[in-house]
């Protein structure tokens, strides 16, 4: 676990120091005029102090090391449906929004544990077509068409 | 205009159908998702925001606001007959309400959890509307330093109040501020931190990082772990509690009402403190301190009515101050500078109708709860049966479509998807997203406040020090964080959370 928060902290304390370097390069101006980078550059170092306080302290505290993801290797399925919703994202605008919800929605019950893909595809097709006439049709949303159109 | 103008005011407002409606829908939605263990309010609240952008502002906070206090009553169905809480206030309400269930009261404890958050809701709304009126003109005296003090000062308690680290709550909050610092300057209108995207022109946006934060991760820890949820096989009848059971909740309701209340005013401070503190109260104060745990209607009344209270308390700093005093209402105030409307002093002189619309929509709100939560118990068990492989892929739709939704840009969706990964490592490293949502709304007021402040002091930051209301502010933050450093309070801190 102490590695997994390592690289954690160590990640808070990368965006802290580049914030720091940005608001530098934005301009600092003066205490009773500041400028663009002078309190974001004072967020940034405390960022870092505290994260760096957060390493120590997880260093120092006595508590045995627990596991951090559960045995079962389910962290998978999490990142894969992940993995999943951000291709979405691109897959969006080109796919348009009920092709590409029906088809994520199919993959996200059959990772979920719906026992076939013909229940999956099922209960997409019904979550798709409800989701599109609420939010579409009643809602009034602006969803894309993509290539298909519709 | 004066107090009773006001009055009539909200309930002409109301009282039209579309207001009622809207009120209801709030209701409804809320206590639905109060009742799932998953998305919760702040989540709801963020998806149901950009369904609210063609409403007019008012009708927009009936129906959110709704959804708030609707998900406080919801929460408490699944503590009961899950021992799961719907929402984080809930906690407490496992303790007593499950046991109780399992003895064949379930229905005493639906009944008394739902009469005790309708008296308080009801009361607390009679606290918000006193309270709130006389708190904004002293508002009204205060300027930047005393706001930047007080925001501080909000922060530093939610920091102080989170559990675990508080060196991990404290570098949350310092990321939520850089977070808040992407795109325009506030004072200059100098591009900052966007990496040349165009869509961070306008900043990183509540809704994606709330949805992801607090609705993608806890669908990512619940497939991950598996739930199973097992509603308790008991048939529920007799929701109205018997003459003795009546007789055990009064006093715990009344107390419950007025601490709840309270504590639900400061910022950072929230229902859950609430709730807790008024377990810990009827505990000392009974007869028979062993048998809390077993099935104490007490302990059930006391806190239902604590949370419902708070979250009244909860808007006499949105509305007065402008400054959100938990993350609910944070996304609140997102909403309310979405539709226009900026929360704070001026708020009661500049939009009365929003101040006293939402007062008296959630008196007819906490009329609509009741009714719903008696007659509907049979639906929201039906609702809890259903699968979380079901029910998953549908809250990670309502996600995307609300990340989605508020400015039509799969960018959005892809923000969503970082902070719920964001999110998920945070929940496994015990890091708390509540500074880090707090910190990234507060972020841009905090700013302007402190660069007006150092140009009225000319670059001295003796002026938070040597002006009384923030000088108590300022000095409470810094003893609140400092506390962390001293082991005494440290470990009262610790044993708190």
């Amino acid at each position: 676990m102490k590695i997994i928060e390592l690289a954690f902290n160590l990640a808070l304390i990368l965006v802290g120091g580049v914030f720091c370097i940005s608001s530098v390069t934005l301009g600092l101006g003066k205490a009773n005029e500041p400028g663009p980078g002078l309190i974001p550059l004072g967020t940034g170092i405390a960022l870092v102090l505290f994260s760096l306080g957060a390493t120590a302290e997880s260093y120092l505290e006595k508590e045995p090391e627990g596991e951090i993801f559960s045995q079962n290797k389910r962290w998978r399925l999490v990142l894969g449906v992940l993995a999943s919703v951000f291709a979405y994202t691109f897959a969006l605008p080109i796919l348009g929004f009920l092709l590409a919800t029906f088809l994520l929605l199919a993959w996200l019950f059959k990772a979920s544990g719906v026992k076939n893909w013909r229940g999956a595809f099922l209960a997409s097709l019904v979550t798709t077509g409800s989701a599109y006439l609420i939010f579409a049709y009643l809602l009034q949303g602006n969803f894309p068409k993509g290539i298909v159109g519709f | 205009m004066d107090f009773f103008t006001g009055v009539l005011q909200g309930f002409a407002i109301c009282s039209s159908w579309s207001n009622l409606l809207y009120c209801f829908m709030g209701v409804f939605i809320g206590t639905l998702i109060g009742v799932l263990p998953g998305i919760g309010p702040v989540g709801t609240i963020s998806l149901l925001l950009p369904a609210t952008l063609n409403l007019n502002p008012v009708s927009a906070v009936i129906m959110l606001a709704g959804i708030y206090y609707g998900a406080m009553y919801g929460g408490s169905t699944t503590s009961i007959l899950l021992n799961i809480p719907g929402e984080a206030a809930s906690v407490i309400t496992c303790l007593d309400g499950y046991q109780m269930a399992r003895k064949g009261r379930a229905g005493a404890a639906l009944g008394i959890s739902a009469f005790g958050s309708f008296i308080a809701g009801t009361l607390g709304v009679f606290g918000l509307m006193f309270l709130a009126y006389p708190l904004a003109r002293v508002a009204l005296k205060i300027g930047p330093p005393e706001f930047f003090a007080l925001m501080c000062l909000g922060l530093a308690i939610l920091t102080f109040l989170t559990r675990g680290s508080m060196m991990k709550a404290l570098s949350m909050a310092a990321l939520g501020l850089l977070l808040s610092y992407i795109g325009m300057d506030v004072m200059t209108g100098l591009q900052r931190f966007t990496l040349g995207k165009v869509e961070l022109l306008d900043g990183i946006g509540l809704v994606p990082v709330a949805m992801g934060l607090f609705g993608i991760a806890e669908v990512m820890t619940n497939l991950e772990e598996e739930i199973k949820t097992e509603v308790l096989d008991v048939k529920i009848k007799g929701l109205l509690p018997n003459r003795e059971e009546w007789k055990r909740s009064t006093g715990p309701i009344l107390r419950g009402t007025v601490l709840g209340f309270f504590l639900g005013i400061p910022p950072g401070a929230s229902n859950i403190i609430a709730s807790m503190v008024s377990y810990a109260t009827e505990k000392k104060l009974s007869a028979h301190p062993e048998r809390f745990g077993e099935g104490m209607i007490e302990g059930v009344a006391g806190p239902e009515a604590a949370n419902n209270s708070a979250a009244a308390g909860a808007f006499i700093p949105l509305f007065t101050l402008g400054i959100p005093s938990n993350t609910v209402m944070a996304v609140l105030l997102g909403a309310l500078m979405i539709h226009g409307v900026t929360p704070g002093p001026l708020l009661l002189k500049e939009h009365p109708e929003i101040f006293w619309g939402s007062v008296v929509s959630m008196y007819l709100g906490n009329v609509m709860l009741l009714l719903l939560n008696l007659p509907l118990i049979g639906l929201w068990v039906k609702v809890l049966k259903v699968p979380y492989r079901i029910l998953s892929p549908i809250i990670i739709l309502l996600c995307i479509i609300g990340a989605y939704s508020l400015n039509n840009a799969p960018f959005d969706i892809a923000i969503m998807v970082v902070f719920g990964l964001v999110g998920y490592l945070m929940r496994k490293l015990h890091y708390e997203p509540a500074p880090l949502l707090l910190a990234l709304v507060l972020g841009t007021a905090m700013e302007r406040a402190l660069k007006q402040s150092l140009s009225m002091s000319y670059g001295s930051f003796s002026i938070f020090f040597t002006r009384p209301i923030a000088a108590v502010a300022m000095g409470l933050a810094v003893a609140l964080i400092a506390s962390n450093f001293v082991p005494f309070l440290g470990r009262k801190r610790l044993k708190l959370s």
